[in-house]
């Protein structure tokens, strides 16, 4: 029962991880940019969702419908000003871009923030749960979580598989030159798919923020790295393989925990690196395309 | 105020040695005080009241120091480490080289104090800090009481600050006596869990017995193990030095999985007084912490006689401090000019970097922060600082204070009621 309540919590768990991992993907997925700077994101969500309640006094899922279109906009132009300029010098430097961001974003929080943690108060959900059966107990926002996160990736799949815009992005995953000759900007594709990274990835900031009660300036630096070991198990560019890659990491997680509580990140981050050295295409062998 | 400085500065100086030679620039009345804090970085909520702490220190020292019949001016060159130890080091040694300071203050956790006694030792250069664990900067930095620190003098409470009181609050509530644990996979976890000198010989002696489910990563994002190990073995009591993010999650997920002790006793998580109120749905209402430092702690300020409440109301009301909180940093951070200031005069001459080290030695005074005693510590160089247990309670207008409950180390703090159990 012990074990079968793990595995549970494991696959909740992944959910979140999914979630985080998602925007992530995406943006590797077709503009083959590693987002260093997607924790940061993240928690600049967070800290939108928290100015939309104290400015606002929206609730934190109204706020949501703020938050998501906001950075989405932010994640276009800095896709279009920022990243696209820097890929002109050359393929390392929008990496270099991510990275001085990861820097200058959470310091920039804690100079308009301060370190205090804000508030996303979701009254009493977080501490809601379902019992199954004896032992083996659900919290409804760990299973909010997943289900929100398999739905985006649905809905993401649907997308990009019956839109116009989502048939551009795929095929600026695969040949750019061959788009650009057909006639389509690409870097208005890229920007786009960059808006989406950044809207789901502020979505993800905003539901680690309501986990933990609240937001502070630094919490992005851990959480990427639970996203880049998703997106990695999973497979690089695959959405279903991103929810895969999630649920594996969050049952090592716990699975470990059940041996030892100095076990789980270990055996995470020895999944993941077993995953580099055996298949390093990820679990799921495909590409947004497929 | 001037006149209580003086006073304390003429009895000290007959303890300094006499006739030390000057070693700074000839006719040079300008003192220069170095201070490495972390501004940013993952520990900057130490230092974010220290806006309003550096303009309350620079308006003391504005017409200089009288040391000697000599008046120095007083320079502070505030420096911030970004939470980063290789940086603070890299501070501490320009600060000492480049810009010649007489004197280096550091603090708030082992990774900015370390690295600047470091270098300050490697420099013979008198360097005072604060806000960290004793044990950690001590031993942490590779000092023991054979080889202790030349050059260097830390305050501040350590281990048996946290297990010398604790227990004292747990025996206001009814309990099995089983304690459960959380010690991460880090500098304090470890220090905590040592068999001999950790925490356990302090519960072992006050009747209680640890459940400890070993040492858990930081960042750790899934706590089931732990709350079944905890479940199964019965405990009522929860103690530990979780950062704020892991205990959330371990408080959070503790409800949802029905585990529900009578007492908890969090250090560190609750240092940040945001964080209890950020806990879904008021679930840290009646959770309790190590504190050192408060509106009704019978201290008060060697520069001017400012008690705590008068610092956190002047506090709240100076634009620096508009949006923030109080929390018990900033004037644990301004004891250190405080103690630097009263080390200065005794020293006779604060150009002379020995004398000025000797002079801290002689240090028994009353601060902003409490009484920083040199004279009687565990080691050369140390000494600790009293602490007490305080309970968070939401009033009935729904604001969030804390009031202390448990005072036998600090006996004029007055109790304000006994403990409450959780739920």
């Amino acid at each position: 029962m012990i074990f079968l309540n793990a595995l549970i919590q494991g696959i909740l768990l992944g959910g979140l991880f999914a979630m985080a991992a998602l925007g992530l993907s995406i943006a590797f997925g077709v503009l083959r940019v590693v987002n260093l700077a997607h924790g940061e994101i993240m928690t600049l969500g967070a800290y939108l969702a928290y100015l939309s309640l104290s400015a606002l006094g929206l609730n934190v899922w109204m706020s949501l419908l703020i938050v998501v279109p906001a950075m989405g906009v932010v994640g276009y132009w800095v896709q279009r000003l920022m990243l696209q300029r820097a890929l002109r010098l050359s393929e390392l430097s929008p990496l270099l871009v991510t990275f001085g961001l990861a820097i200058m974003i959470p310091n920039a929080l804690v100079e308009v923030f301060s370190n205090n943690k804000k508030p996303l108060p979701t009254g009493d959900l977080a501490v809601q749960s379902i019992t199954i059966v004896d032992g083996i107990t659900v919290g409804v926002l760990p299973l909010l979580t997943l289900v929100v996160a398999v739905v985006l990736i649905a809905g993401m799949q649907l997308f990009l598989a019956r839109t116009k815009m989502g048939r551009y992005m795929r095929a600026a995953a695969d040949d750019s030159d061959t788009l650009r000759l057909m006639g389509i900007d690409y870097r208005k594709v890229y920007a786009f798919a960059m808006a989406i990274a950044f809207g789901i990835a502020a979505l993800a900031g905003v539901f680690f923020g309501i986990r933990q009660g609240g937001v502070t300036p630094f919490d992005g630096q851990l959480t990427v790295l639970f996203a880049f070991e998703a997106v990695i198990i999973g497979g690089l560019g695959s959405l279903w393989g991103t929810l895969a890659g999630g649920i594996v990491l969050g049952v090592a997680h716990s699975l470990a925990g059940q041996i030892s509580p100095d076990l789980p990140l270990l055996v995470g981050n020895l999944v993941f690196l077993a995953i580099l050295v055996f298949r390093p295409t990820g679990i799921v062998r495909s590409k947004v395309a497929a | 105020m001037v006149a209580a400085l003086s006073a304390t500065a003429f009895v000290l100086t007959g303890c300094a040695p006499a006739g030390s030679a000057s070693s700074g620039a000839e006719g040079d009345s300008v003192i220069k005080i170095g201070y490495i804090s972390p501004v940013t970085g993952a520990y900057a909520g130490f230092s974010d009241g220290d806006a309003y702490m550096l303009g309350v220190v620079r308006e003391q020292f504005a017409d200089g120091i009288d040391i000697d019949g000599t008046n120095y001016s007083v320079e502070i060159l505030d420096r911030d480490s970004g939470s980063d130890p290789a940086k603070a080091g890299e501070l501490a040694q320009q600060l000492i080289t480049t810009d010649k300071v007489d004197l280096l203050l550091a603090t708030s956790t082992p990774e900015t104090v370390n690295p600047v006694i470091a270098q300050c030792e490697a420099n013979a250069t008198p360097c005072l800090t604060t806000l960290a664990p004793w044990q950690a900067v001590v031993f942490g930095g590779g000092f023991s009481a054979d080889k202790p620190m030349a050059w260097s003098h830390h305050y501040f409470f350590g281990i048996e600050g946290f297990a010398g009181v604790e227990p004292s609050a747990w025996d206001q509530v009814e309990t099995n006596k089983k304690v459960g644990v959380l010690w991460p996979n880090d500098a304090d976890g470890g220090a905590f869990r040592d068999p001999a000198t950790g925490y356990t010989p302090f519960a072992e002696e006050a009747g209680y017995t640890i459940v400890d489910p070993g040492a858990y990563e930081n960042g750790n994002q899934d706590f089931t193990a732990i709350i079944s190990k905890f479940k199964a073995e019965g405990v009522e009591v929860i103690t530990g030095v979780p950062t704020p993010p892991d205990f959330v999650t371990f408080w959070t997920q503790a409800a949802q999985q029905g585990f529900k002790p009578k007492v908890a006793t969090i250090g560190k998580a609750l240092f940040f007084p945001a964080t209890v109120p950020s806990i879904p749905n008021d679930l840290g209402d009646g959770l309790a912490f190590t504190t050192w430092w408060g509106p009704t702690f019978p201290y008060e300020s060697s520069f001017d006689g400012t008690t705590p409440e008068q610092w956190i109301s002047n506090f709240e009301a100076s634009p620096d401090g508009a949006d923030l909180t109080w929390n018990q940093a900033t004037p644990e951070n301004e004891s250190l000019f405080e103690v630097a200031s009263a080390a200065l005069q005794a020293s006779g001459n604060p150009q002379d970097k020995a004398a000025v080290n000797k002079a801290f030695d002689t240090i028994n005074m009353m601060t902003l922060a409490g009484t920083v005693d040199f004279t009687t510590g565990p080691l050369q160089g140390v000494a600790t600082i009293p602490t007490a247990v305080g309970q968070w309670q939401k009033t009935s207008a729904g604001e969030w204070e804390w009031v202390v409950i448990e005072n036998s180390k600090i006996p004029n703090l007055p109790v304000e009621r006994s403990i409450e159990p959780l739920n």
